[in-house]
């Protein structure tokens, strides 16, 4: 029998990061761009802001979402209860009308989501047929603002999708964000595309391959860029717009190609998640979860700064069983029994708890010496204010975050007949986006007192 | 008779319908808003005398203008297959095609997406990979190092004459070259090649069907024989031309208008002609949406998976038969004696099938005709609890007659009359007869779907609703077969014999093949069409190879 070994006396040395990546067997494993996000010298960058569009459909009940006490201490009614404990954090607005979709005429709901965003009257179908319903008539004010806060991050805007497209297709009910007139932008319903989209990618345990990966992109989108204008210039004035817009897409990938993120301590990676149909009623719950945390993550780690959400479109017929109530969203908005009434209720109820959940997850991502959520705004909206009436005075708006210190929190602001395309401006404002009026400038005297101070 | 309805309007069984709607053009005419210079929904044709003779339309050398198109979702995964072989789902992350007109490849809905972009870029990028594992194969050659460039030289040549469906001209063969001697001197041989062909599935000579034309004829500036081959390609296709269609062009074949007929119809009797078909009648008939239908079955028992599954199967084998098959006539869509079915299916309907596989059944006289008593149509076209005679009267005002209908007034609330015991459908919707506000619309759409009243909400033949005999007298106003009619028969009577039904065919026919509203400079065409239509004895087929002889199909058109 031999003798036993001896142990070889070496000091062992830690793994390096990127062998504890590379795991036991020497594989890469495919998280992203964790060599751009090791810690660096300190930017001389400010921190980055953030804006957020939480949307929901159908409006709400006045009578159990109005808060109650005063501008300086609100009383939460039952619908906003969730949010109790983000009240410090959070803006309560009454008396904010969409003018512009009150003078616009046409469905309700269509005429409510585009206007939402875009603070502007429709766009009726010109010499194109799609039926008497309207679209965006120009870009929203999440990409007025991603113009500018977006430039520097891999992606302008993302936007996340709760079966968006679910009710009505690619029809103008399914989109709330435009990139100009008649440009919708989809939301991405699948969580596991926008995985893909977002976080997949090339191996980021070989920077100098990355490097290589991003020369050889260049050279394509170049060639390909070339060839679009190219082509533009032989066309007619309609032709050369659609190309516009595909131009500026391959031109935007160049330019935020290697785009390095200010990633905070907070930010790791999600896994990809097995989703077995987004498009399930059923589902609806779970898909919204993982698409805030793919949201949250996305903010966290600054592969984008504007986001929005979208809980299914406009005139949502989603039925939220797991709330009690049985028949479609819209259905319910539209009856006046008390049962209906109160299973509404808790379908808005179920809402708030979701931007609860949202705004919590941010809030508990630690930054500069208070959390993600201060440094963001999250509008809450919807593309109605009483789902029963279609009104479009007395908007629900809601603020949650401190974008930075420039929104003070735990306060219920009264308006008095402004329009909401001045909301959009003093959120532009706070974000350190410079604008004095937005949408339809007939509507527009400027920002909202008292929101930002 | 039904029982008499109490006094007044019972409030709560029926839907409230706001004042508002008075302030609509709501008065007897069918106005579509906004829509400026859509062509007239009724259009001339045998017996309407509506519209001008082909002779008068055709005397002034203008046609519509044709707008840029890309391809669709499918397009582009069909092309891929063609020119690469790939079958792994490549555009399964683009956005969804916008829908127009009720259908997805419509040009000016092409709107393209941040997304779009990115997704074209990655799509290339793998697929590129992909196709560069099999240097060989892809480039059909094997060169040594001293023989590089010439292959690569002729595979952008032959490569891109397929990928851009036209030979490339010297300038861009050289930019391509020169691109790709670039890349070698940088990364070597096979990288460059992959970044070649990355370069080549962007491009948007690749995602676009860019038209040009070429020389003018009578007039009209025509397509180059290229573009013609793409135009009848993604029509009856759904994707790239053929070697066969390409050489066609090569050699002038398709520079007359009988050479792009012969083609076509080589195309059409193409097994790949099915499925792309297949899409143009789903999309039109919305045959599709079984699959979102749910019923209640406390109200419909007989309603299951099977019976949906039936009911697809059913419809998908009529409407082949109706464009591919031996009768192929505009007139058996509405007044089909037969349809098919397994045994179970037939039963459901009162026939009798021989054995358990699908086939041609004989339907009972007088309770079925055609299209609109199938559950395709019947059971899409109701509510989870009871029929819907506004479903069906719209649709067959829309899809059948081609006429627009405005939207409900804003403040309305939609929401339909809940089923109450002792009062059948047509009583629950009567506060759309009662009410002036509401009648301006409503009797446009109600009484052409209330004489389908004896099929219920999953298509099943009934004589009693709710326990009281059914009344199917229905009226159509308004078209060249205005008038009352009772029950199916004598409603699919008068579709078959109405040249409105009979234009809107062509013109929805017209949408789909070249992605675009038809325009009053578009009247030649369409006169030519219903004309060639109705000497052809209404025939589907025949319709399908009529539209590529139309100047509208051959020609740039637009401004001069």
């Amino acid at each position: 029998m031999s003798a036993p070994r001896a142990t070889p006396s070496r000091v062992l040395r830690p793994l390096s990061r990127r062998a504890v990546l590379r795991g036991a067997g020497g594989a890469a494993v495919g998280l992203p761009w964790l060599a751009a996000m090791a810690p660096r010298r300190a930017s001389a960058q400010a921190l980055p802001k953030r804006f957020v569009v939480f949307y929901f459909s159908n409006g709400v009940n006045p009578a159990s979402w109005t808060p109650t006490g005063t501008t300086a201490a609100p009383i939460l009614n039952a619908t906003m209860a969730p949010l109790q404990s983000l009240l410090p954090k959070t803006v309560i607005l009454s008396g904010i009308n969409m003018q512009t979709a009150r003078d616009n005429g046409g469905n309700g709901h269509n005429v409510g989501i585009t206007n939402m965003l875009t603070a502007r009257k429709f766009l009726k179908e010109k010499d194109t047929e799609f039926g008497a319903i309207g679209w965006g008539a120009d870009l929203t004010i999440d990409q007025a603002i991603a113009a500018v806060i977006g430039k520097t991050t891999k992606f302008a805007s993302l936007q996340f999708g709760v079966q968006s497209f679910k009710s009505y297709g690619a029809n103008a009910y399914s989109y709330i964000s435009y990139a100009g007139p008649q440009k919708p932008i989809p939301s991405e319903d699948d969580p596991r595309k926008l995985w893909d989209r977002v976080f997949a990618g090339f191996d980021p345990t070989a920077p100098s391959l990355e490097r290589t990966r991003n020369a050889k992109r260049k050279s394509v989108l170049d060639f390909v860029a070339e060839d679009l204008a190219r082509l533009q210039g032989r066309l007619g004035a309609a032709d050369r717009a659609k190309l516009e817009a595909h131009l500026t897409g391959v031109r935007d990938i160049e330019l935020r190609l290697g785009a390095t993120a200010q990633a905070g301590a907070a930010c790791a990676p999600p896994g990809r998640g097995a989703v077995s149909d987004f498009n399930t009623n059923a589902n609806f719950p779970a898909i919204g979860k993982l698409q805030m945390d793919l949201l949250a993550m996305s903010l966290a780690c600054d592969v984008t700064r504007v986001a929005t959400l979208q809980w299914s479109s406009a005139q949502s017929g989603v039925t939220h069983n797991w709330v009690g109530v049985t028949s479609g969203h819209h259905t319910v908005s539209h009856l006046t029994d008390q049962e209906s009434v109160d299973g509404l209720q808790r379908v808005q109820h179920w809402y708030m708890q979701q931007v609860a959940y949202l705004a919590g997850a941010l809030d508990r991502m630690p930054e500069s010496g208070g959390s993600v959520l201060d440094r963001t705004v999250i509008l809450v909206c919807s593309e109605v204010g009483v789902g029963q009436t279609h009104t479009f005075l007395d908007m629900p708006y809601l603020l949650v975050g401190g974008a930075g210190g420039a929104i003070k929190g735990g306060r219920w602001l009264r308006y008095s007949k402004r329009n909401h395309n001045d909301l959009f401006v003093a959120l532009a404002n706070a974000l350190d986006v410079p604008m004095t009026t937005f949408g339809d400038p007939a509507y527009s005297a400027g920002a909202l007192p008292d929101i930002v101070g | 008779m039904g029982a008499r309805r109490a006094g007044g309007v019972r409030r709560g069984a029926v839907l409230a319908c706001a004042l508002a709607c008075g302030t609509l053009a709501c008065s007897g005419d069918i106005v579509s808003p906004g829509t400026g210079k859509k062509a007239p929904a009724r259009v001339g044709g045998a017996g309407g005398g509506g519209g001008p003779s082909p002779a008068e339309a055709c005397a002034a050398p203008v046609s519509g203008a044709s707008p840029l198109r890309r391809l669709t979702r499918v397009e582009y995964e069909n092309t891929l297959r063609e020119l690469l072989g790939v079958t792994d789902s490549p555009a399964q992350a683009f956005p969804p095609d916008a829908i127009a007109m009720n259908f997805d490849n419509i040009a000016a809905a092409q709107t393209v997406s941040q997304v779009q972009v990115e997704q074209y870029e990655t799509q290339a990028a793998r697929l590129a990979a992909q196709a560069v594992a099999d240097l060989p194969k892809l480039l059909g050659c094997a060169p040594t190092p001293a023989a590089e460039d010439a292959c690569v030289r002729a595979f952008v040549a032959s490569f891109g004459r397929r990928a851009f469906r036209r030979p490339l001209d010297p300038e861009e063969a050289a930019r391509l070259h020169a691109f790709y001697l670039d890349e070698k001197a940088k990364y070597g041989f096979a990288p460059a090649v992959e970044q070649l062909l990355t370069v080549f599935l962007q491009s948007p000579h690749f995602v676009y069907r860019p038209e040009f034309g070429v020389g003018t004829q009578g007039g009209l500036r025509r397509l180059s024989g290229y573009e013609l081959a793409s135009r009848l390609s993604y029509y009856l296709w759904a994707s790239m031309p053929d070697a066969a269609l390409l050489d066609a062009a090569e050699s002038g074949r398709l520079d007359t208008p009988a050479g792009v007929v012969a083609e076509a119809t080589r195309l059409l009797a193409d097994p790949r002609a099915r499925a792309a078909i297949a899409h143009f009648y789903a999309q039109w008939l919305d045959a599709d949406r079984l699959g979102d239908v749910s019923k209640d079955r406390t109200i419909y028992p007989s309603w299951s998976e099977g019976l949906r599954n039936a009911f697809r199967r059913e419809a998908q084998a009529f409407l082949e038969e109706l464009f591919f098959g031996a009768d192929t006539r505009l007139r058996t869509f509405y007044k089909a004696d037969f349809t098919y079915a397994d045994r179970a299916l037939a039963q459901f309907y009162g026939a009798t099938a021989a054995g358990t596989a699908f086939e041609r059944v004989a339907l009972p006289a007088g309770q079925r005709s055609g299209f609109l008593t199938q559950g395709a149509f019947l059971a899409v076209h109701a509510k989870p609890d009871m029929s819907s005679p506004i479903d069906r009267g719209k649709f067959i005002r829309e899809r059948l007659l081609c006429e627009d209908l405005p939207a409900p007034p804003n403040n309305v609330e939609i929401v339909p009359p809940k089923l109450t015991p002792n009062t059948t459908t047509r009583q629950r919707f009567e506060e759309h007869n009662e009410n002036a506000s509401c009648r301006g619309c409503h009797q446009m759409i109600d009484p052409v779907g209330l004489g389908l009243e004896r099929y219920d909400g999953i298509g099943a033949y009934r004589d009693l609703d709710q326990g009281l005999p059914v009344d199917d007298t229905g009226e159509i106003v308004g078209t060249d077969v205005a008038g009352s009619y009772r029950g199916a028969g004598e409603l699919t009577d008068k579709l078959a014999q109405s040249a409105q039904a009979q234009a809107c065919v062509a013109r929805q026919l017209f949408r789909f093949a070249l992605g675009r509203e038809e325009t009053a400079a578009d009247a030649c065409a369409l006169a030519e069409l219903d004309a060639a239509f109705a000497a052809s004895g209404h025939d589907l087929r025949g319709l399908v190879i009529d539209l590529v002889a139309t100047r509208a199909f051959q020609h740039l058109g637009g401004a001069p």
